[in-house]
């Protein structure tokens, strides 16, 4: 979206959340599941960042880590240079202002018993921002925003279809006015037709409020389209971060090519030439596979991969580094 | 639409189905008409709402209260399904036509074993003794890619990966050999690369067996390697229907293009908007007098808001319900 975007607005070094697995009648913790295990990446100002990754990938528990919605385990997430850790109570409600979540169900995530306008004004009212015919305003300005009639104030979310219940979510994370939006799955549940009016809608936004966004997903297809750089998870861990470009026509991870091969296109051409799919499951986080976590399923595999965790490198890039947690990752053939 | 040449194993023709609910009458399938050739693999397209999966639980049956089929004929080898009594159609379910679902946790009893469940249903259908149906089934496991089947067995469903459940599915569905199965939905709840699998292995298996495949979707790209003919169902009604590689090449029907056009590209450039449908799909309480697609279709003109478009014929065993066909471009 904009070109070369420099200011770091988040930065995350060697972030972990394990959940503790629990037993017995003393609830003693046994084990832990590493649903993210040791992740360093920094989100620029303006730009879309993808995070894409199968389920038990640790990509949800990700994000909402970023906004402080669990407490991570260790490792630290600054914005805009405030270590969040650090921050008091009243200091960290003042920088959630301005970071925000699109959740993927919207219905969910939209209280069903509150009109459409006390949904949106909900955040002004809690952030106390302006005064009572202010918000009624603001109220209206995003609706409107967001392409809904101001005659959806006083209608309940049940009223609305799905696209629409998702643009009253989109309208709510906006009041405060936010720099950085965590869309978690934000157009999964939607039919294709209406995921490319909400896409449409997020892409207006970014460019028009100079939004900054973690788009989180499991449609590589759509990730493509949005994101300017995208980082692939796989188990807890990120095994290859680039440009889009990078990330998608010149894979560096075996796991990357492996998800990109799996892609549906619809293109009955294209299909006949997709290579036979990677085999296997993903294990469980509760228990990794030792050495790099994606040994058991990679064709690249050796006993070195079977014994030593992979650091993550720098393996080129174009435009901006190109990074990727492989001991065999070679350059693009 | 150009007949084909072996008679059908399953033929649709004309199918109504209504359910009756307290906010109306929901038309969910407008009749609908369709022929599956033995060995075919047909799909059934469309978004939330398009009837398609009430289609598909119309063959079998398994329309849930408070709908009912109300038209229409399912021919199967000939023979109307909708005049089966009762007992029949159980001989018909499982055995001549099988069906795999979403989520494989719902068809599955949680508190048996795989392996009991598996024996049981081929003790039933196939007439098999306790042992011979033992070995039956740790053969299909394997024959579904289940490694350490016969340990499996032992297993209860909700110790199994989404995917092996589906796997699972599959090869209860294959047990009695059925000449048609039809599959909604079976990968949509998987990750993408278990998907892949799942789609690879239903493509060796129609191959190896000859079976009629009846895949049910919403995602264009799914299908578009696995099936010989596409239909596009919108409000109720089948609104495109073509050979697989001329409907992704050059749609006849404008909400056919519209999906297409709304996917974004995976190969190639990166367009910087995508094309959206605007607008939602219609209320299916509503009886359509005119095209349902017109209120969001970029080619409507007076003709579209007034009067029906029947399926027609435009060439090569295609078919579309547009007044505007010749005008949809590619």
């Amino acid at each position: 979206m904009t070109d070369t975007p420099e200011r770091v607005l988040v930065q995350v070094r060697d972030l972990k959340k394990h959940f503790p697995i629990r037993r017995g009648v003393l609830r003693r913790q046994v084990g832990a599941v590493q649903a993210v295990d040791g992740l360093t990446f920094d989100i620029h100002e303006g730009e879309t960042l993808g995070l894409v990754g199968e389920s038990g990938s640790g990509k949800s528990t990700t994000g909402r880590a970023l906004l402080r919605l669990v407490r991570p385990t260790a490792g630290s997430v600054a914005f805009d240079g405030d270590e969040l850790s650090s921050l008091g109570a009243e200091a960290l409600r003042a920088r959630r202002r301005e970071m925000q979540m699109i959740f993927q169900d919207p219905y969910a995530s939209l209280n069903p018993r509150m009109t459409i306008g006390a949904i949106v004004r909900e955040p002004l009212d809690i952030h106390e921002i302006g005064d009572a015919a202010g918000r009624d305003r603001r109220v209206d300005e995003l609706l409107e925003r967001v392409g809904l009639s101001r005659a959806a104030r006083d209608r309940y979310p049940h009223e609305f279809s799905g696209g629409q219940r998702q643009r009253i979510g989109i309208a709510r994370a906006l009041s405060t006015e936010p720099r950085f939006i965590v869309a978690d799955e934000a157009i999964s549940a939607l039919d294709v037709s209406i995921q490319a009016q909400i896409v449409n809608l997020l892409q207006d936004l970014a460019d028009e409020l100079g939004l900054t966004y973690l788009f989180i997903a499991h449609d590589l297809t759509m990730v493509r389209h949005i994101s300017d750089r995208v980082a692939v998870m796989y188990l807890g861990r990120i095994v290859e971060l680039g440009t889009r470009d990078d990330v998608f026509e010149r894979p560096l991870h075996p796991y990357t090519r492996a998800l990109l091969d799996a892609v549906p296109i619809p293109d009955p051409t294209a299909e006949a030439r997709r290579p036979p799919a990677l085999g296997g499951e993903v294990p469980s986080p509760a228990d990794p596979p030792s050495g790099c976590r994606f040994h058991p399923r990679c064709p690249l595999a050796t006993d070195l991969c079977r014994t030593k965790d992979p650091h993550t490198r720098e393996a080129g890039g174009t435009a901006r580094p190109h990074r990727v947690a492989c001991h065999h990752a070679t350059q693009p053939e | 639409m150009s007949a084909p040449a072996e008679s059908p194993v399953l033929e649709v023709r004309g199918l109504i189905t209504r359910f009756h609910t307290d906010r109306g009458v929901v038309n969910a399938v407008n009749g609908i008409s369709y022929t599956l050739a033995p060995g075919e693999a047909l799909a059934l397209v469309g978004e939330s709402g398009s009837g398609k999966t009430v289609a598909a639980l119309s063959v079998l049956g398994l329309v849930p209260p408070p709908g009912s089929v109300e038209e229409g004929e399912v021919l199967l080898h000939g023979e109307n399904l909708l005049d089966l009594p009762d007992r029949a159609w159980r001989d018909v379910r499982g055995r001549r036509v099988a069906m795999i679902f979403q989520d494989p946790l719902t068809s599955l009893n949680p508190v048996l074993t795989v392996g009991r469940q598996m024996t049981e249903m081929l003790r039933h259908h196939l007439d098999l003794g306790r042992d011979a149906a033992e070995r039956r089934s740790v053969e299909l496991l394997e024959r579904v890619g289940i490694p350490d089947a016969a340990r499996r067995l032992r297993d209860y469903p909700h110790q199994l990966s989404g995917g092996q459940r589906q796997r699972v599915m599959i090869a209860m569905a294959l047990s009695c050999e059925p000449d048609v199965l039809i599959a909604d939905e079976p990968t949509t709840a998987l990750d993408v690369t278990v998907q892949a699998q799942i789609v690879d292995l239903v493509k060796e298996l129609r191959a190896d067996l000859g079976m009629a495949v009846l895949w049910i979707t919403h995602d264009l790209a799914v299908v578009a390697g696995l099936v010989d003919r596409v239909a596009v169902m919108y409000a109720g009604r089948i609104v495109e229907i073509a050979p697989v590689a001329r409907l992704y090449a050059s749609p006849r029907h404008p909400y056919t293009r519209g999906l297409l056009r709304s996917m974004p590209a995976f190969r190639g450039s990166t367009g910087s908007r995508l094309e959206s449908i605007e607008g939602a799909p219609p209320d299916l309480t509503l009886t359509f007098a005119s095209c349902p697609f017109a209120p969001r279709c970029p080619l409507a003109e007076d003709r579209c808001h007034e009067e029906l478009p029947p399926l027609q014929s435009t060439g090569a065993g295609s078919a579309s319900a547009c007044w505007r066909w010749g005008s949809v471009e590619p």
